[in-house]
């Protein structure tokens, strides 16, 4: 545990670590808390024990939509895993050409509206797909369909997460490597990949809990594939059983505990690599690694432009696929409604309340936990907390916030129907992945660093805003532009908070799918996908302008 | 990047935020809180129309589809956010009736609504804004290109030349797929609506999760026929879409969309006056041009590329016994077509 000096410090190691798991508890636990302990009520609000599980385990298809849901979820992430580790490594590490536009390339999934990629998707594989023959017979509708889609949508997530922790290393276990001969290969097995253990349990375990847990992508391209994650849309909107749903909420927290446990052992194993006398790595040249590391970034972002480009370019047609004439009518279109010039403002607005709160609470816990602040019961606190939003659905979440704020007993009550409640509701459920990226930074900091704090007595704020600060401020600037975009594009939970005055973008997309005006809908979505766009190109360019300034990381 | 600067971004988010707070508020007056699952046009001429009769009071919309905005309902009823659900599939405010989470309510011009168009209960707590009913869409495109002929009945579906061209929703999420399932159950009759399931499953391509997606499917040439309603069919063929909505002649099954006032509303007294003008001749005449059937019998009309006699095809359904049977009919599908992946062609 950390100990800092003054009184400052103390009230640091005792009172922050219980106040932000009051802020997230209040903002996770509890909302859940009041949905999914519905799993154990009967409908008049009696205990009903164990019967509703066991009411739900006799429910026929159960134990093909739990294997569906493993298997896919265990594919999806070997592949995920497989991609992002060589293109995070080639953006953190290589000296290749065009590291900053790979790194946008590999957000352009979280920048779109999910209904871009499905569009996408089916314009490319779907019955007139452009490259149908490439599934070579297989039909995009069911488990080729979940799986092509769900890496798509997570591909973003393992980059971010893995790049994060890759981003800094020790120079000098590179020296010796070199000084003992070690070839390039053997020092990427002895010195990379050890050093890179943690973000890779982390980013594993959240693309598993993240694929596992979504009924988007299993609605829009599964066919008659069934899911664990689909029978909580089936229950609760088609049935409107919050009880047999809440179960299933239950039960999706499964991975998530198991993801909590094996995160847990990571860190404990994670050796810290930055240490006082760390040296810089600087990126070597290495002509036949950093073309091979090219190419294979190449292919993956054109991959991920042929699917966004192709619905982008679905916009601008008449109607696909029988009239390809193009224009700028669907764009035309959207401007006659005052609304959705409303919504819009609305979406920038709770984008940025929403980076803004999240990036300084999930640096804080970050902080907390890498570094062991505080009792160690309430690191682990945190840490479970912060876990939890990945492993439940925007549905779950949504729900949960309606029975846990709109109810007149709660003192917070008077967030319900507020922009507020908007943000912290997205806040949350965009958690998970922000904080682990400011864990997986800090945590590879030597301890000496804060040894040697104590010892000239800095306080807190000193070392807080001379060390952490400075040495995360890349991350921070990630960390805020993943909240941006995220907020930007969820519709999941906000589908049951908003109302007319705090109707965003996202949901105005949604209802434009509803009203079958697809053209105007996916011509909606590549707006908000260009305001991401913008905002990812300011956060790349004050990344960039960062590392410009710190001399101390390049020698 | 700075304490400082952190404090500053912090201070430029509230700064945002706390505006809007304010401004919810010090809302107008009188304002009328509405959930719809209508057709966004409609729903919008329609609190267009309310507005313009009733200036005094400022109608706050939340539009969505029809579960979601019932699911939002039971969830709120420890403190009611909304006032009056303005248009509802009938089904699905029957959900929310039987948590009573309903208020009933007989509107001013309740006793002038065609008969089958109101909730027959002593103590009304819906009245019929439009209806609609289970149809066909059928791209005939892609039906000239392999040369398949287009379906008049729905026992046409089960034939082989439409093995695997066919999509439909899954009565266990959609309420449109629900309908169509109890207009077989009722055409064909128990034992017979099951065994015709049993036939239309081998042509079923897949059971997907929304009642529009199979009519979209079909106009994109993702299927070749999608079990739908014609309402998603006639907008896409607006936008160019080459289907044509085939109501089969056995008859169909179909549904009302309603309004109801919610128990707990705050602002009971303009929901009344919104439930009053809702039954009037006037809104129905603003329906009229979204849709045939309206609550008013001797309205005619037919909108652009809408299919005709969909009134007279309509089934003659036991709503009450239907609501009854509504688990039963979903376990049973569940049983037969929801647990093994229906065949390829």
């Amino acid at each position: 545990m950390a100990r800092f000096a003054g009184v400052g410090g103390r009230v640091l190691g005792h009172a922050l670590p219980g106040l932000l798991l009051l802020v997230l508890a209040a903002g996770t636990v509890l909302p859940l808390a009041a949905l999914l302990g519905r799993a154990f009520l009967d409908r008049n609000g009696g205990f009903a024990g164990m019967a509703n599980f066991v009411r739900y385990a006799t429910e026929p298809g159960l134990a093909v939509a739990a294997w569906n849901s493993v298997w896919l979820s265990a594919q999806t992430t070997v592949i995920t895993i497989v991609l992002a580790y060589p293109y995070a490594y080639a953006l953190a590490r290589s000296a290749m050409p065009g590291r900053v536009a790979f790194r946008l390339a590999a957000m352009l999934p979280l920048l779109a509206p999910s209904l871009l990629p499905a569009f996408g998707m089916i314009y490319l594989f779907g019955q007139q797909g452009a490259l149908r023959s490439w599934l070579m017979g297989a039909e995009l509708y069911g488990p080729v369909g979940i799986v092509l889609a769900s890496v798509f949508h997570a591909l973003p997530h393992a980059v971010l997460l893995l790049a994060a922790g890759l981003a800094a290393g020790d120079g000098r276990l590179y020296e010796a490597a070199q000084a003992l001969r070690a070839g390039p290969w053997r020092r990427f097995m002895t010195v990379t990949l050890p050093s890179s253990r943690y973000a890779l349990v982390s980013a594993t375990s959240v693309v598993f809990v993240l694929v596992f847990t979504d009924f988007g992508v299993p609605t829009v391209v599964g066919g008659s594939t069934n899911v664990l994650a689909t029978d909580i849309y089936k229950l609760v909107i088609g049935r409107f059983d919050f009880e047999l749903g809440a179960v299933v909420g239950v039960l999706l927290l499964a991975p998530a505990v198991l993801a909590y446990g094996i995160d847990a052992l990571a860190r404990r194993t994670q050796r810290a690599s930055l240490s006082g006398r760390s040296v810089p790595i600087a990126a070597v040249r290495m002509p036949v690694r950093d073309t091979a590391l090219f190419l294979f970034c190449a292919a993956v972002a054109a991959a991920i432009l042929g699917v966004i480009g192709m619905a982008a370019w679905g916009s601008l047609v008449r109607f696909w696929p029988y009239n390809l004439t193009l224009g700028l009518h669907n764009y035309a279109r959207l401007l006659e409604d005052a609304d959705e010039f409303r919504a819009v403002a609305n979406s920038v607005v709770l984008a940025a309340g929403t980076a803004a709160v999240g990036t300084a609470m999930a640096a804080l816990t970050g902080w907390l936990v890498a570094r062991r602040v505080g009792a160690g019961w309430a690191q682990g606190a945190i840490q479970a907390v912060a876990m939890l939003p990945v492993a439940v659905p925007g549905l779950v979440l949504g729900l949960g916030y309606v029975f846990f704020f709109n109810n007149p007993a709660n003192p917070l009550h008077g967030l319900q129907g507020t922009m507020a409640l908007l943000v912290v509701c997205t806040v949350a459920h965009f958690y998970t992945v922000p904080h682990l990226m400011a864990v997986g930074g800090l945590v590879r900091l030597d301890r000496e660093i804060d040894l040697a704090a104590q010892a000239l007595r800095a306080g807190p704020a000193s070392v807080g805003r001379r060390v952490y600060l400075p040495y995360l401020a890349p991350v921070l600037v990630e960390m805020f532009g993943y909240f941006f975009v995220n907020a930007m594009t969820t519709v999941s939970a906000l589908i049951f908070l908003f109302n007319a005055q705090t109707r965003v973008a996202a949901i105005a997309v949604v209802n434009l799918v509803e009203g079958s005006r697809f053209g105007q809908a996916a011509a909606f979505a590549v707006v908000l996908m260009v305001l991401s766009l913008v905002a990812t190109g300011v956060q790349l360019a004050v990344r960039a302008a960062i590392l410009r300034r710190q001399r101390w990381r390049v020698r | 990047m700075s304490f400082k600067m952190l404090g500053r971004a912090v201070a430029l988010a509230v700064a945002t935020v706390v505006p809007l707070l304010a401004g919810a508020a010090q809302a107008q007056q009188r304002t009328l809180t509405v959930y719809s699952s209508l057709d966004e046009d409609q729903a919008k001429a329609l609190i267009r129309g309310f507005e313009a009769k009733h200036p005094q009071v400022k109608v706050n919309a939340i539009l969505g589809s029809t579960a979601p905005i019932i699911a939002r309902v039971i969830a709120e009823a420890a403190a009611p956010q909304g006032d009056v659900i303005m248009g509802n599939a009938v089904s699905a405010l029957m959900a929310a009736d039987a948590r009573g989470l309903l208020l009933p309510y007989k509107p001013a011009h309740f006793d002038k609504v065609s008969p089958m168009m109101r909730d027959g209960r002593a103590e009304p707590v819906w009245v019929g804004i439009d209806a609609w009913a289970a149809s066909v869409c059928f791209n005939t495109a892609e039906a000239a290109k392999k040369n398949i002929p287009a379906p008049v009945t729905w026992e046409d579906l089960t034939k082989p030349i439409y093995r695997g061209q066919i999509t439909m929703p899954s009565p266990l999420s959609s309420g449109t797929a629900l309908l169509a399932v109890n207009g077989w159950l009722t055409a064909f009759g128990e034992q017979a609506g099951w065994a015709y399931m049993d036939r239309l499953h081998e042509n079923v391509a897949r059971y997907g999760h929304s009642g529009s997606a199979p009519c979209r499917q079909a106009a994109t040439g993702e299927s070749l026929i999608g079990i739908s309603y014609a309402a998603p069919g006639v907008k896409l063929i607006n936008e160019g879409a080459p289907i044509s909505i085939i109501l089969p002649t056995e008859g169909l099954g179909w549904e009302i969309e309603a309004l109801a006032i919610i128990k707990g509303a705050r602002n009971l007294a303009d929901a009344k006056v919104m439930a009053d003008w809702i039954s009037s001749r006037e809104a129905a005449e603003i329906s009229a041009k979204f849709l045939p059937i309206t609550a008013y019998d001797d309205i005619q009309s037919l909108p652009k590329n809408y299919p005709a006699n969909e009134r007279e095809k309509l089934l003659k359904m036991d709503f009450g016994k239907l609501a009854a049977s509504r688990e039963a009919v979903m376990a049973e599908w569940q049983r037969r077509y929801g647990t093994k992946v229906p065949p390829r062609n």
